[in-house]
């Protein structure tokens, strides 16, 4: 497989390298220098590795990298209504709730961000 | 006068502000530099659903390695 397939974007390579390393950060432990040779190439096929399956996973999704079909549309529209029940449901007292209310207010203020409802419906999904 | 550049920067960072306490709320474990990460990745069309099961894929390896360390 040639080092970048010619159809994936370089920023989403690039975003999703770097979160890969931080969240799965190589192995730091000290090794002689004939050791450091072969950690560092089993590290970057490690890498790689993962850098292809996350790849694999994006491109196979029947939504994939072209964005929001409409099978998941429906879900991610409703995304502040999720969040909100779930807070509700999972706390005594309603602060939460209220506390995501004026900062969902806020965000639906700002300009910058084209798909704020699948974000907030990729932290649902990462929500304890 | 700040260049529109600056507010723009401005403006980004202040919606990672927002996401970022939204995200502690909701107590998702993404530091603000993954969460910056991720709103890339959807604002160039990766469907969330699909980066949730990345994450949580990427996530169960790590708490793997660490048991095995």
């Amino acid at each position: 497989m040639s080092a970048r397939a010619p159809t994936r974007s370089r920023r989403i390579d690039d975003a999703l390298s770097q979160l890969i390393d931080s969240i799965l950060p190589p192995l730091t432990r000290s090794y002689s220098d004939d050791e450091d040779d072969a950690v560092a190439t089993a590290e970057e096929r490690r890498h790689r590795d993962r850098l292809d399956r996350a790849w694999h996973a994006i491109e196979t999704h029947p939504d994939g990298a072209n964005g929001l079909a409409a099978t998941i549309a429906g879900n991610i529209n409703n995304a502040s209504d999720l969040i909100k029940r779930k807070l509700i449901r999972e706390n005594a007292s309603p602060d939460k709730a209220v506390k995501f209310s004026n900062l969902y207010s806020r965000l639906l203020t700002q300009p910058v961000l084209g798909q704020k409802w699948a974000i907030l419906y990729l932290l649902y999904r990462l929500s304890e | 006068m700040p260049s529109q550049q600056d507010d723009k920067r401005q403006a980004a960072r202040e919606v990672i502000d927002i996401l970022h306490e939204i995200s502690i709320l909701l107590n998702t474990h993404l530091d603000r530099t993954e969460l910056s990460l991720c709103v890339s990745l959807i604002e160039n069309g990766v469907n969330p659903d699909v980066l949730a099961d990345v994450i949580k894929e990427l996530r169960k390896e790590a708490t793997l390695a660490q048991r095995d360390e």
